[in-house]
């Protein structure tokens, strides 16, 4: 059947989504035609999001899918034609400057795994989720295998947290199902707090159900009831779609037993933290804890309880469908499987990309995403560092990223122009860190606003020697001595352009006097 | 950050406006729940209603959850999106994230210090999660990006 699939995700809204999905509904109607005949289906992310507002076609010929990119709603009625009549020249060539490769390097070197229901699947429908096999793996879990059956897969799988910590999500259920017997919980982090990081939210707009399995399986793995995701408050499409989506998992009685909730944040970075995360969904102050004792020991209401982030989450589907041979072997060394990465900044081709873990950064950032001239990629957002262009040829891994001075983090991946001068960018987290400090501990709270006092220098091109020694003195101590990530992380980006870019701040030292 | 001068009611009319604060407040509490784990949602929901959390409002629902007020406040003070003071009649964000950074919003938002139109309020933000079409603005709650942000322009003051 012919079909127009509209992404309907956060970023192609911003870029006027919604009139072109009316556009095309109205066009559909001056052709008298029905819905059944010609189908403009809501989906989640296209992928190419600096090329929104985005539609695939599937023409009626059953020929294979055309992308088109930045189309003005006055261009319904050509997209309408050309779906029905693929070969309609007048159609075809209104619509060339819009049109997207399909076959350009940013499409053809993904291999969606996490991402695979995303443009197909209609995130309001279970329906739509159930026709596309969503709850299959949960419904197999329960009638087929028993809780360490599902735990020795995601084990042998090699998936490790894609938050950004990279702890293997297989000792992780382990853990909290080896816990004394008494009732436990599971979480999804969907806190998704980095500048420049939206993989979470591409699932929780595009793909909820898949999510939603995968916590109902993490649950089933561990022996918990009840089950919460927290979902940060800046995405307000997310929350609509994720409630309608539990709702709907209600009514078909699909959860049999387990209880799920949302749970809306309001603001604050530091609730990313897994022990902030929890003292938030239990309505205090989103304040981090010393560790241990673990959330897995010892978590939300004193309960042992599972953390894991929303893509860790909505990779187990895949995983249990295709075997845990099968995704353990993509991948690298000690990362396994696919990384979903947020592609922005200074490059032309801006969106979500899914690759193995091992492709390099120059793949992704330059085949992939067209840049040149870059000066540097940021990753592992304000925790995380700068890999110079020299050093693009690194295969992407946990390891490989944290020897380089940054991390892999959560998949925020931030191209840098020449111009940009990197104590500027350093100064850029320092002041996102003292914002986001909640203030418990005093190496964070007041380290971070020193730190960002004696960036201010050298970005006004009046550092000195020893500015420079305290900068580094400071930084390790804050490292070294504060409670939680942020924290301890926040110096990353310092320590990160010294390391790669120390010339630019020596340059901006010997100014005037102090 | 300044505190605007809170105006009070009329003596005779404090009471009313009281009653009716306590009114809604428990309405919300009976929706989610009489215990200390539901105070976030019970703070969303105040704040969706009345556009901001009042200091009547904040010790109704310290009575109402058996909560000391310190708490509430503690908590409701210490979430960036909720406001302890009435709300602006418009507002415009800017996403400083690292995307929108890099493309320019600090000389975005310079620019709109400048040329803010009366009733409108500037803000910022640390990532909206729309990194693709940065510089990003939130304009009453929209995310827009470059291209409609010519058509809101205007609106805004924006030149």
């Amino acid at each position: 059947m012919a079909q127009i699939r509209c992404c309907t995700a956060s970023g192609c809204r911003a870029a006027g989504g919604d009139a072109l999905q009316q556009a095309l509904q109205q066009a559909r109607g001056h052709q008298g035609l029905s819905p059944a005949a010609l189908s403009i289906k809501a989906v989640g992310c296209l992928r190419l999001c600096g090329r929104g507002p985005l539609v695939a076609l599937d023409p009626a010929d059953g020929g294979c899918q055309k992308l088109y990119g930045a189309v003005p709603p006055a261009s319904a009625l050509a997209l309408v034609q050309l779906t029905l009549a693929p070969h309609a020249p007048g159609a075809a060539a209104a619509l060339a400057a819009h049109a997207v490769d399909g076959d350009h390097p940013f499409f053809a070197l993904q291999q969606p795994v996490v991402l695979e229901g995303l443009g197909r699947v209609d995130p309001e429908s279970i329906d739509d989720a159930l026709a596309h096999g969503a709850y299959s793996q949960l419904q197999r879990c329960r009638a087929e295998a028993r809780p360490e059956q599902v735990r020795a897969c995601i084990r042998r799988s090699g998936l490790r947290g894609r938050g950004g910590a990279g702890y293997p999500t297989g000792l992780k259920w382990d853990t909290v199902a080896l816990q004394p017997p008494g009732p436990r919980l599971v979480v999804c982090n969907a806190d998704e707090g980095d500048p420049g990081a939206f993989m979470d939210r591409a699932v929780l707009e595009g793909d909820p159900h898949r999510l939603l399995e995968g916590l109902a399986i993490a649950a089933f793995a561990v022996g918990a009831e009840l089950g919460y995701v927290y979902l940060r408050a800046e995405y307000p499409l997310a929350i609509a779609r994720l409630r309608r989506a539990l709702r709907q998992l209600r009514q078909r009685g699909l959860l049999q037993g387990l209880d799920l909730q949302l749970r809306v944040g309001a603001g604050a970075y530091v609730c990313g933290e897994e022990t902030a995360l929890l003292a938030s969904i239990a309505g205090g102050r989103g304040t981090p804890r010393q560790r241990p004792p673990y959330p897995a020991q010892q978590g939300l209401f004193g309960r042992p309880t599972l953390i894991n982030n929303v893509e860790t989450l909505a990779a187990v589907p895949a995983i249990l469908r295709r075997g845990a041979d099968w995704y353990a072997a993509l991948g690298t060394g000690r990362s396994r499987g696919t990384k979903v990465f947020s592609l922005s900044g200074a490059l032309p081709h801006t969106g979500l990309v899914e690759v193995p873990m091992g492709t390099s950064l120059r793949t992704v950032v330059e085949t992939m995403g067209g840049a040149s001239g870059v000066k540097a990629v940021q990753t592992g957002g304000p925790a995380g560092g700068c890999i110079p262009s020299a050093l693009l040829d690194t295969p992407i891994a946990y390891e490989t990223l944290a020897e380089l001075g940054s991390m892999l983090g959560s998949g925020g991946m931030v191209v840098l122009p020449e111009g940009l001068p990197m104590p500027q960018l350093a100064r850029y987290f320092m002041g996102f860190c003292a914002a986001e400090s909640c203030g418990k501990c005093v190496p964070c709270r007041a380290g971070t606003v020193q730190l960002a006092q004696l960036l201010d220098r050298f970005c006004a091109g009046r550092g000195s020697a020893g500015d420079l020694q305290q900068l580094e003195q400071l930084g390790r101590m804050v490292q070294a001595t504060s409670l939680c990530g942020l924290g301890q992380g926040a110096p990353n980006p310092v320590f990160s352009t010294l390391r790669h870019f120390r010339h630019e701040y020596e340059a901006a030292c010997g100014g005037a006097p102090r | 950050m300044h505190r605007r001068a809170q105006v009070s009611p009329p003596l005779h009319l404090e009471s009313a406006v009281n009653s009716a604060v306590t009114a809604s407040v428990e309405r919300c509490i009976a929706r989610h729940g009489r215990c200390p784990e539901a105070l976030i949602e019970i703070l969303h929901a105040l704040q969706h209603q009345h556009g901001w959390l009042s200091p009547p409002a904040l010790a109704a629902v310290s009575r109402g959850l058996a909560l000391p007020l310190s708490r509430v406040q503690g908590v409701a003070s210490f979430y960036h999106l909720f406001a302890l003071q009435p709300p602006p009649r418009h507002r415009i964000a800017v996403c400083l994230g690292t995307a929108c950074f890099v493309r320019g919003a600090s000389a975005l938002q310079q620019r709109l210090v400048q040329d803010l139109a009366p009733g409108w309020q500037l803000e910022q933000l640390s990532c909206v999660g729309a990194c693709a079409q940065g510089p990003v603005l939130l304009v009453d709650g929209q995310i827009a990006g470059l291209a409609a942000m010519e058509l809101l322009a205007p609106a805004a003051g924006v030149s």
